[in-house]
């Protein structure tokens, strides 16, 4: 577990801002950062099932 | 369109009778559980999270920064991502220890009342202008409502029905293990208000202000500004710091805290929460920027913080303007009523009681307790109050909300710490927090002070200027760096307590040690008075039979390793009701431990083998290696067939192996951490003598079992410290293993080896004095008979018949023993099979006509069908020989039984007699040659051995069990034919 916390956290230092820039495009629909976090918090299940119950 | 007062009174009054309802109902159990113990329940009751800056004032901070607001949830989704890294730990120590608040996690975990003190003197330091400003909000939102100032009565009698509120369903039970249903359930249904009136809100935006969806699509793509405007990422936007803001609030706000952990009903609802709290969030926030372009549409004439109260107002319906007031009243009261509950937990517990102690023993504490925490949240909640004066000047309600949540963050290091560096200390801790809260204040605080007029301005120059960056990444990146890296340094600088570091590794979850002193007191009942005298009677009384039940123990347990563990017990509990510092202070003052028998090795292998256990998915590279070795060799020892018990050096039980298990009757689970005199007889005087005996090993020691007798063989060794590098403790006396191997069965064929090389001996030896006898005694024989056929005188001829009838009887006498020598010759035996029911008909008409006078009444029970295969005239032989013995054993009138039967594998004829019987002695010896209970001249003692001889060279086996003046039965087996 601890090994995918560092492989989160160093995933998030990397890549949060090219993330952000990509996320917040004028050109994207605005509802786009929604079904994106919508899409993270359905995953949040799944990632606790696989990840870390293993 | 406003208001009327009146009309906002009374939909006050009937909105507050019914969250009074509902939380009644609950406390009450007119709900069932299955409703208010429901996941959505938990999950709506955390949404606390949402205050009223997320009800009003996320429309004006998305107003100036765009979709920025969206940052602090997304923090919060992290922190629910990473739930069994963060959050579950928090969760299980909470459960696990009692612990009700933050600063009592911090107070536990660096064994410290100053660390309790500070966390919570800061946390005052944040909340109250925080819970002021929700104060505020209430009141600004009357006055955009009714179009008129509210007074200063409506205030206090917001702030006094919170109060009331608060201390009616806050604080209805004392101890941490009852949760207050009726105020999670109310939490949870004004969350469910919040964003009922949102999704109004919103609706009534889409389809009221734009005429639909269409519409509104077609409004944005009229004005694509405002969609960049909301998407500007912006290169100093405080994005990272905004998401770690949240992150930490997500599980360290007091609020966020006593939801989440103290009022937590069971861990599994955390998986729902999991996903449900973000989900809850992002339904919320759907709502912002609709509100705001709305609100941009309608040309509201408002301040963006109560965008969302202008369009209720836009709608000219009142109960969609009450709706939404009610919505955002209901995220400030509930956030002012468990951030007030929070706080007053921490301020008992770290600074009243510290500062003046438990009371009276005369006065029950829970009582004291509860009402100190009552008058507590009054104080709180009216000082907020106090502080809306000074702070109605804030003009804007997202500054308000991150000063705050800066402050919470800095609880991250130390919270950090507490999980993953076992390092950490408590001078680490103050340091960072003190460091940290000094930037804050002068880089926040400051300006705030500044710009509220309480100072003079342009004393504090805004340092983010000269940085470079926005003002929260600067606040943020600043605080938490100087923060961490005091805790870092102070950590490596000072070395740990011992308290410190036991209570590190319990955090971390690593090898637990939880009771390994043991306490001085002989009995619960001695608990009593001895915690009487800091906590009163009747509370002393309650918590020693809380903690008796907790762990199912009886009033008359003497045992120490059981009274140090209600000890713990008590601790815990007591932690719950007073804080972990406190609680640990009056039950080590109160029960003192006995420090000359620290270490009790049993309780500490047994707590490790348990940690390790529950652990084992948790260990990777090294460790995991290990323990997969110590599984290895745990195995193998647990499988040896030879018993295994080691006793550590404190005299207690700690290695019972399988074997042992079944060697001893006696489960693992019970003798381990037992000393071996407490063992079941008769282990006890087997473990003590040999423990005490100067051998290290004992040969055939006999046993008396339920199951029968039994013979072990015993060793026992010293089990040392292993040698290992600069190991101070290599070589050191750890206890002593002892073995024992149930040697029954080897015993039992020793002996019976030994008796047929006994009896094969004799049988030489007799075969040799027969030969020698055999021959003289023919010669005597034929001289007498000359003599008689030449001596015509009567007298001597009866002599010479006389001398013949004993060389007869000599002559029988060699006979049988020549025949009891050429036992084994099997090839001479005439084989072949006959009904052993005739044989025993004849053998039993041989023995009664040669016993004319005896009347004896032989029952013979043998099925007629059953066949033998063997020499039929030997076989008649025993028989009358086994006959014969019972019936000269038994008196005239008695009965001799012969019972035959038969199984798949062989035939057992069983004659019992009810006579005189023999003692063991004579049993033991009775099939040696020349044996015999008869009177001389009677017998030739050579009969049993014989049958014994004639028994084995047919395959089979003969027993005999005889019982002083009771009879004797003796078992023939035969194999079948």
């Amino acid at each position: 577990m601890d090994r995918i916390v560092l492989v989160l956290g160093l995933s998030a230092l990397l890549f949060l801002s090219p993330i952000l820039s990509w996320w917040l495009r004028p050109t994207f629909p605005w509802y786009l950062t929604y079904l994106i976090w919508l899409l993270i918090i359905l995953m949040i299940p799944w990632a606790h099932s696989r990840l870390f119950n293993r | 369109m406003t208001v009327a007062v009146e009309t906002l009174f009374l939909g006050c009054v009937i909105y507050f009778l019914i969250i009074l309802l509902a939380a009644y109902a609950a406390d009450k159990r007119w709900l069932p559980p299955s409703v208010t113990r429901h996941p959505l329940i938990y999950i709506f009751s955390l949404g606390v999270y949402a205050t009223s800056w997320g009800f009003y004032g996320s429309a004006s901070l998305s107003l100036d920064n765009g979709f920025l607001f969206l940052a602090i949830y997304l923090g919060l989704t992290i922190a629910f991502v990473l739930t069994p890294v963060f959050i579950s730990p928090i969760l299980r120590l909470v459960r696990e220890y009692q612990l009700t608040s933050l600063a009592d996690l911090f107070a536990f975990r660096f064994s410290s009342q100053t660390v309790g003190i500070l966390v919570t003197l800061f946390t005052l330091a944040g909340v109250l202008p925080y819970l002021s400003l929700q104060i505020q909000v209430v009141i600004e939102s009357i006055e955009v409502l009714t179009g008129e100032i509210p007074s200063n009565e409506i205030a206090i009698g917001f702030c006094t029905l919170i109060v009331v509120f608060t201390a009616l369903f806050g604080t209805r039970h004392i101890s941490p293990q009852e949760k207050h249903e009726g105020l999670i359930v109310t939490i949870a249904f004004q969350s469910l208000i919040k964003m009922i009136a949102l999704l109004a809100i919103a609706g009534f935006s889409v389809f009221g202000i734009f005429g639909g969806v269409v519409n509104l699509e077609n409004w944005l793509a009229g004005h694509p500004q405002v969609i960049a405007d909301m998407t500007r990422p912006g290169q100093n936007s405080p994005w990272v710091s905004l998401i770690i803001l949240g992150f930490a609030a997500a599980f360290l706000m007091p609020r966020q805290f006593h939801m989440m952990f103290t009022e937590n009903i069971s861990p599994k609802t955390l998986q729902h929460a999991a996903w449900g709290l973000p989900l809850f969030l992002l339904v919320l926030s759907l709502t912002t920027p609709i509100v705001l372009w709305a609100s941009i549409q309608a040309n509201l004439d408002i301040s963006a913080d109560y965008a969302v109260l202008g369009i209720a107002q836009k709608s000219e319906s009142t109960a969609l303007i009450l709706l939404v007031f009610f919505g955002g009243a209901s995220a400030a009261s509930a956030v002012i009523i468990v951030s007030a509950l929070a706080i007053a937990g921490m301020a008992i517990n770290h600074i009243v009681l510290p500062g003046i102690g438990t009371p009276n023993t005369q006065v029950s504490l829970y009582r004291w307790l509860l009402w100190g925490r009552r008058i507590i949240i009054a104080i709180i909640i009216f000082s907020a109050y106090l502080l809306c004066q000074p702070f109605q000047e804030i003009n804007k309600l997202v500054n308000a909300e991150l000063i705050f949540l800066v402050a919470i963050a800095q609880f991250l290091p130390g919270i950090i710490g507490t999980l993953f560096w076992p390092v950490a200390n408590r001078f680490g801790f103050i340091a960072g927090l003190i460091g940290g809260a000094l930037v804050w204040f002068i880089v926040l605080v400051l300006p705030l002070l500044s710009e509220l007029g309480q100072i003079p301005t342009g004393t504090t120059p805004p340092l983010w200027d000269w940085s470079g960056q926005d003002q929260w990444t600067f606040v943020t990146l600043s605080t938490l760096s100087i923060n961490s890296l005091l805790f870092i340094a102070f950590s490596i600088l000072i070395r740990q307590n011992p308290a410190e570091k036991e209570a590190a590794t319990l955090c971390m979850q690593e090898l637990t040690t939880p009771y390994r002193n043991r306490v001085q007191l002989q009995s619960p009942q001695e608990f009593v008075p001895a915690l009487a005298r800091t906590l009163g009677p009747e509370t002393a009384r309650f918590e020693v039979k809380r903690a008796q039940q907790d762990l199912k123990i009886q009033d008359e347990e003497t045992d120490t390793r059981i009274l140090s563990r209600l000890r713990e017990r008590i601790e815990r509990n007591l932690s719950g009701l007073v804080g972990p510092q406190f609680a640990r202070d009056v039950v080590n003052i109160r029960l003192p431990i006995d420090r000359e028998i620290r270490s009790t090795g049993a309780d500490q292998l047994h707590s490790m083998e348990q940690t390790l256990e529950t652990s084992k998915s948790r260990l990777r590279g090294l460790a995991a290696q290990l323990d997969l070795m110590r599984r290895y060799h745990r195995q193998v020892l647990e499988e040896l067939p030879i018993g295994v018990c080691s006793i550590s050096l404190d005299g207690e039980i700690t290695g019972w192996n399988r074997e042992m298990e079944t060697v001893s009757g006696i489960p693992k689970n019970t003798a381990i951490g037992l000393q071996p005199q407490f063992l079941m007889m008769p282990w006890n005087h087997l473990f003590n003598d040999f423990i005490e005996s100067d051998h290290t090993h004992v040969h055939k020691k006999f046993l008396a079992l339920e199951s029968g007798a039994r013979w072990f063989s015993l060793s026992k060794a010293s089990i040392k410290g292993v040698q290992s590098g600069h190991d101070k403790s290599a070589n050191e006396l750890l206890g002593t293993s002892i073995l024992i191997h149930d040697i029954t069965e080897f015993h039992l064929m020793e002996n019976q080896l030994a008796h047929s090389e006994r009896l094969a001996s004799i049988g030489r030896f007799a075969s040799g004095v027969a030969h020698e006898i055999g021959n003289p005694v023919t010669g005597i024989a034929c001289l007498a008979q000359n003599l008689e056929a030449e001596i015509s005188d009567p007298k001597i001829n009866s002599e010479i018949q006389d001398i013949l009838e004993q060389t007869y009887r000599i002559n029988n006498i060699v006979q049988t023993l020549v025949n009891f020598a050429r036992r084994g010759e099997t090839e001479l035996m005439q084989k072949h099979r006959f009904l052993i029911r005739d044989c025993l008909d004849d053998a039993g008409d041989l023995v009664r006509i040669a016993r004319p006078g005896k009347t004896i009444d032989l029952i013979i029970d043998c099925p007629k069908e059953i066949e033998i295969e063997g020499d039929r005239q030997r076989i008649s032989q025993v028989l009358v020989n086994v006959l014969s013995n019972a019936y000269d054993a038994s008196q005239t009138g008695e009965v001799v039984r012969a019972l035959v039967s038969q199984n798949t594998n062989q035939i057992k004829i069983s004659i019992r007699d009810f006579g005189h019987g023999m003692s063991d002695e004579i049993s033991e010896r009775i099939f040696e040659p020349f044996m015999s209970t008869k009177q001389p001249g009677e017998g030739t003692g050579l009969g049993m051995a014989l049958t014994y001889g004639i028994i084995r060279d047919h395959n089979g086996n003969i027993e005999v069990d005889s019982f002083p003046n009771a009879g004797t039965e003796v078992r023939i087996y035969l194999p079948l034919p």
